[in-house]
């Protein structure tokens, strides 16, 4: 497939490549990262590139690698009356995201008791495959957290005022109607709220080394003060709520798009107007389910605050475990854009990319206002992750979105073929990573070499302008999900 | 070559989805078109031949065609992996002209497992999804989302 250098990041496939694209797509990321895309992506994000009302460009981010319906990495933006909604444009663990806690703590304060701490996580937060659950609520609660999301947190005592300032959209999607999900759904969700989920989902706990701050200025001013300082990590979402959502609006939509006279490529796309009653409905319940998935990761942070604390042996308070912020990664949202020096609302699906907002945003928290965003990039378990500010150029160049992680480039089968669980985890446990996970085998579909270099994607974001990096977080502790 | 050792069964294709798993399906007859499906479902997440046959749970799915009833059948068998907490190894479904599904599959309760699930299963995707009849049965491709 042809693509068009515009500069030495953006790469871009023009609208007259395959019969039907109305926008370009855009591939950003420096020419080793686009030169080893598997030729799916291109494939994924050309046929996006042909959905209705979709406006501007179809992107793909440094760490997009091909998924199914949109590639992971996947950006697409729709206006809200002409265009569509898709759940393949969003994933099956809908608002799957990251956040990131500080600490008053240092590497030293925590190693002696890490063992315990780890022991201690591990059986208080469920993670792996089934029905384990922190919460256990009754119907009615479990509806109520689908429509006020983190604040319900919040009044039943699992989250702070900070808390809440620093969750994207403060931890509760507009729209949300439990009318609109499936008494499947409820059972699915039901007895999961509160736990981590399996394959790349995790709790991890983090340190920041003098030599991994890129800048400490506003590594001071988001709250990363002293050397070697403890973070925490969690990476989940929806859990079977979220996919038995969009499972059952992957169906519904699919069977309406002959209503609609829509035809896509990949039956995964499939999609109705958002303006129309299944695309409204569709809307409503993953609304519910990112809701789910606010309150999954608060409930999990109460947790792991009370774990610090008993183990440490301190108070809450004298802990200062903080949330930086909680991003998600697969969402759609109806969110503001300047195009042609117009603002226009349009709905933005991210499917493995995460919101960027600039400094200047009107949206940020006010102590991230001249600032930017905190943008969470997970890394793989063994390789660490990085913590970034949003600019203001990304609303012109990516509908202010930027990468999630740092994206596979293994299947999990290769993975395993290369490496054994046990012997990863030996590897790690000598690397000062203490490992916690339910199954070896599923540990080695994680290694650090089934995925992309971070620094690779993350100097492409910085080079392209779109998010600044503050500071890389390595793992000393992991319980994999 | 076919994991049921002969030319009809399951078989796991690698790198159809990077993060995700696929699988394809041979077989002579609809009933077992659906059994070698259920067992390929189950096959991405644990070991089968270590999956007791302890309980079981019955399904009754109906549909207007083939490839939608295949989508529900693997999907209900998700759902119920959540709800009742459970794993399954043996499947033997009937489904009659008018796709419509009776089933009791068997399986075991997740946590008496001797070893937990390697991955778990979020749903059944509709990329490159495919089911036909062929000139020797039935063929099926699925790629599910982990």
């Amino acid at each position: 497939m042809r693509k068009n250098k515009i500069n030495d990041y953006i790469y871009e496939i023009p609208a007259s490549e395959k019969e039907g694209m109305r926008v370009p797509a855009r591939i950003f990321g420096s020419r080793k990262i686009v030169q080893g895309l598997d030729e799916a992506v291109y494939e994924q994000i050309t046929n996006v590139a042909r959905l209705p009302g979709i406006r501007k460009y179809a992107c793909c981010m440094p760490d997009g690698h091909s998924g199914y319906g949109f590639p992971i990495g996947g950006v697409a933006a729709f206006d809200l009356n002409e265009g569509i909604i898709s759940p393949g444009g969003i994933g099956f663990d809908i608002n799957c995201g990251v956040r990131l806690l500080r600490t008053n703590l240092t590497e030293k304060d925590v190693r002696p008791k890490l063992k315990d701490l780890m022991d201690v996580l591990f059986h208080t937060v469920p993670s792996g495959t089934g029905k384990k659950a922190i919460l256990n609520l009754n119907q009615k609660d479990f509806e109520k957290t689908l429509v006020e999301g983190a604040s319900w947190c919040k009044d039943n005592g699992y989250a702070t005022d900070n808390d809440i300032e620093c969750i994207e959209d403060r931890g509760c999607l507009p729209g949300a109607d439990p009318s609109k999900v499936s008494e499947k759904a409820f059972k699915r969700g039901l007895g999961q709220v509160g736990s981590l989920g399996s394959g790349n989902h995790y709790l991890e706990i983090q340190t920041v080394n003098p030599e991994d701050i890129r800048d400490e200025e506003l590594a001071h001013k988001l709250g990363f003060d002293r050397e070697n300082q403890i973070a925490v990590m969690v990476h989940c979402g929806s859990r079977g709520f979220g996919h038995q959502v969009a499972t059952d609006y992957l169906v519904t939509l699919s069977r309406a798009m002959k209503k609609y006279d829509l035809h896509t490529r990949d039956r995964e796309l499939a999609c109705a107007p958002f303006d129309s009653p299944e695309g409204r409905d569709y809307y409503a319940a993953m609304a519910c389910a990112a809701n789910n998935a606010f309150v999954n990761r608060q409930v999990i942070t109460h947790r792991i605050r009370e774990a610090f604390s008993n183990i440490l042996g301190i108070s809450q308070r004298e802990l200062g475990m903080n949330l930086i912020f909680d991003v998600a990664h697969n969402i759609a949202k109806i969110e503001r854009f300047k195009i042609n020096g117009n603002t226009v609302k349009l709905l933005v699906h991210r499917k493995g990319s995460t919101r960027n907002l600039g400094p200047s945003s009107d949206l940020l928290p006010p102590k991230y206002r001249g600032i930017g965003q905190p943008v969470l990039v997970g890394g793989s378990m063994q390789t660490g992750s990085y913590l970034l500010l949003g600019t203001d150029s990304s609303e012109e160049l990516s509908f202010n979105s930027t990468v999630h992680g740092s994206g596979r480039v293994m299947s999990r089968s290769q993975a395993k073929k290369r490496v054994r669980g046990r012997e990863l985890f030996n590897e790690m446990t000598s690397q000062g990573i203490a490992i916690r996970t339910a199954s070896f085998a599923g540990l080695a579909e994680e290694a650090g070499f089934a995925y992309k270099n971070l620094n690779d994607v993350v100097d492409s974001v910085t080079s392209l302008g779109i998010s600044k990096p503050v500071l890389r977080l390595k793992p000393i502790g992991n319980i994999k999900g | 070559m076919t994991v049921s050792g002969s030319e009809f069964g399951y078989r796991h294709i690698e790198d159809v989805a990077t993060s995700d798993a696929a699988f394809e399906v041979k077989a002579g007859n609809i009933n077992e078109l659906f059994m070698f499906s259920g067992q390929a479902l189950f096959s991405v997440m644990c070991d089968l031949d270590k999956v007791g046959h302890g309980q079981e749970i019955k399904i009754e799915l109906e549909s207007d065609n083939l490839e939608d009833l295949l989508y529900l059948y693997l999907s209900e068998l998700l759902y119920l992996k959540d709800t009742e907490d459970m794993v399954f190894s043996a499947f033997d479904p009937k489904i009659d002209g008018n796709y419509s599904l009776s089933d009791a599959p068997l399986g075991m309760k997740i946590e008496t497992l001797n070893e937990a699930p390697r991955v778990d299963i979020k749903a059944v995707t509709y990329y490159k999804y495919k089911v036909e009849k062929t000139d020797y049965g039935y063929y099926a491709f699925v790629v599910v989302d982990l």
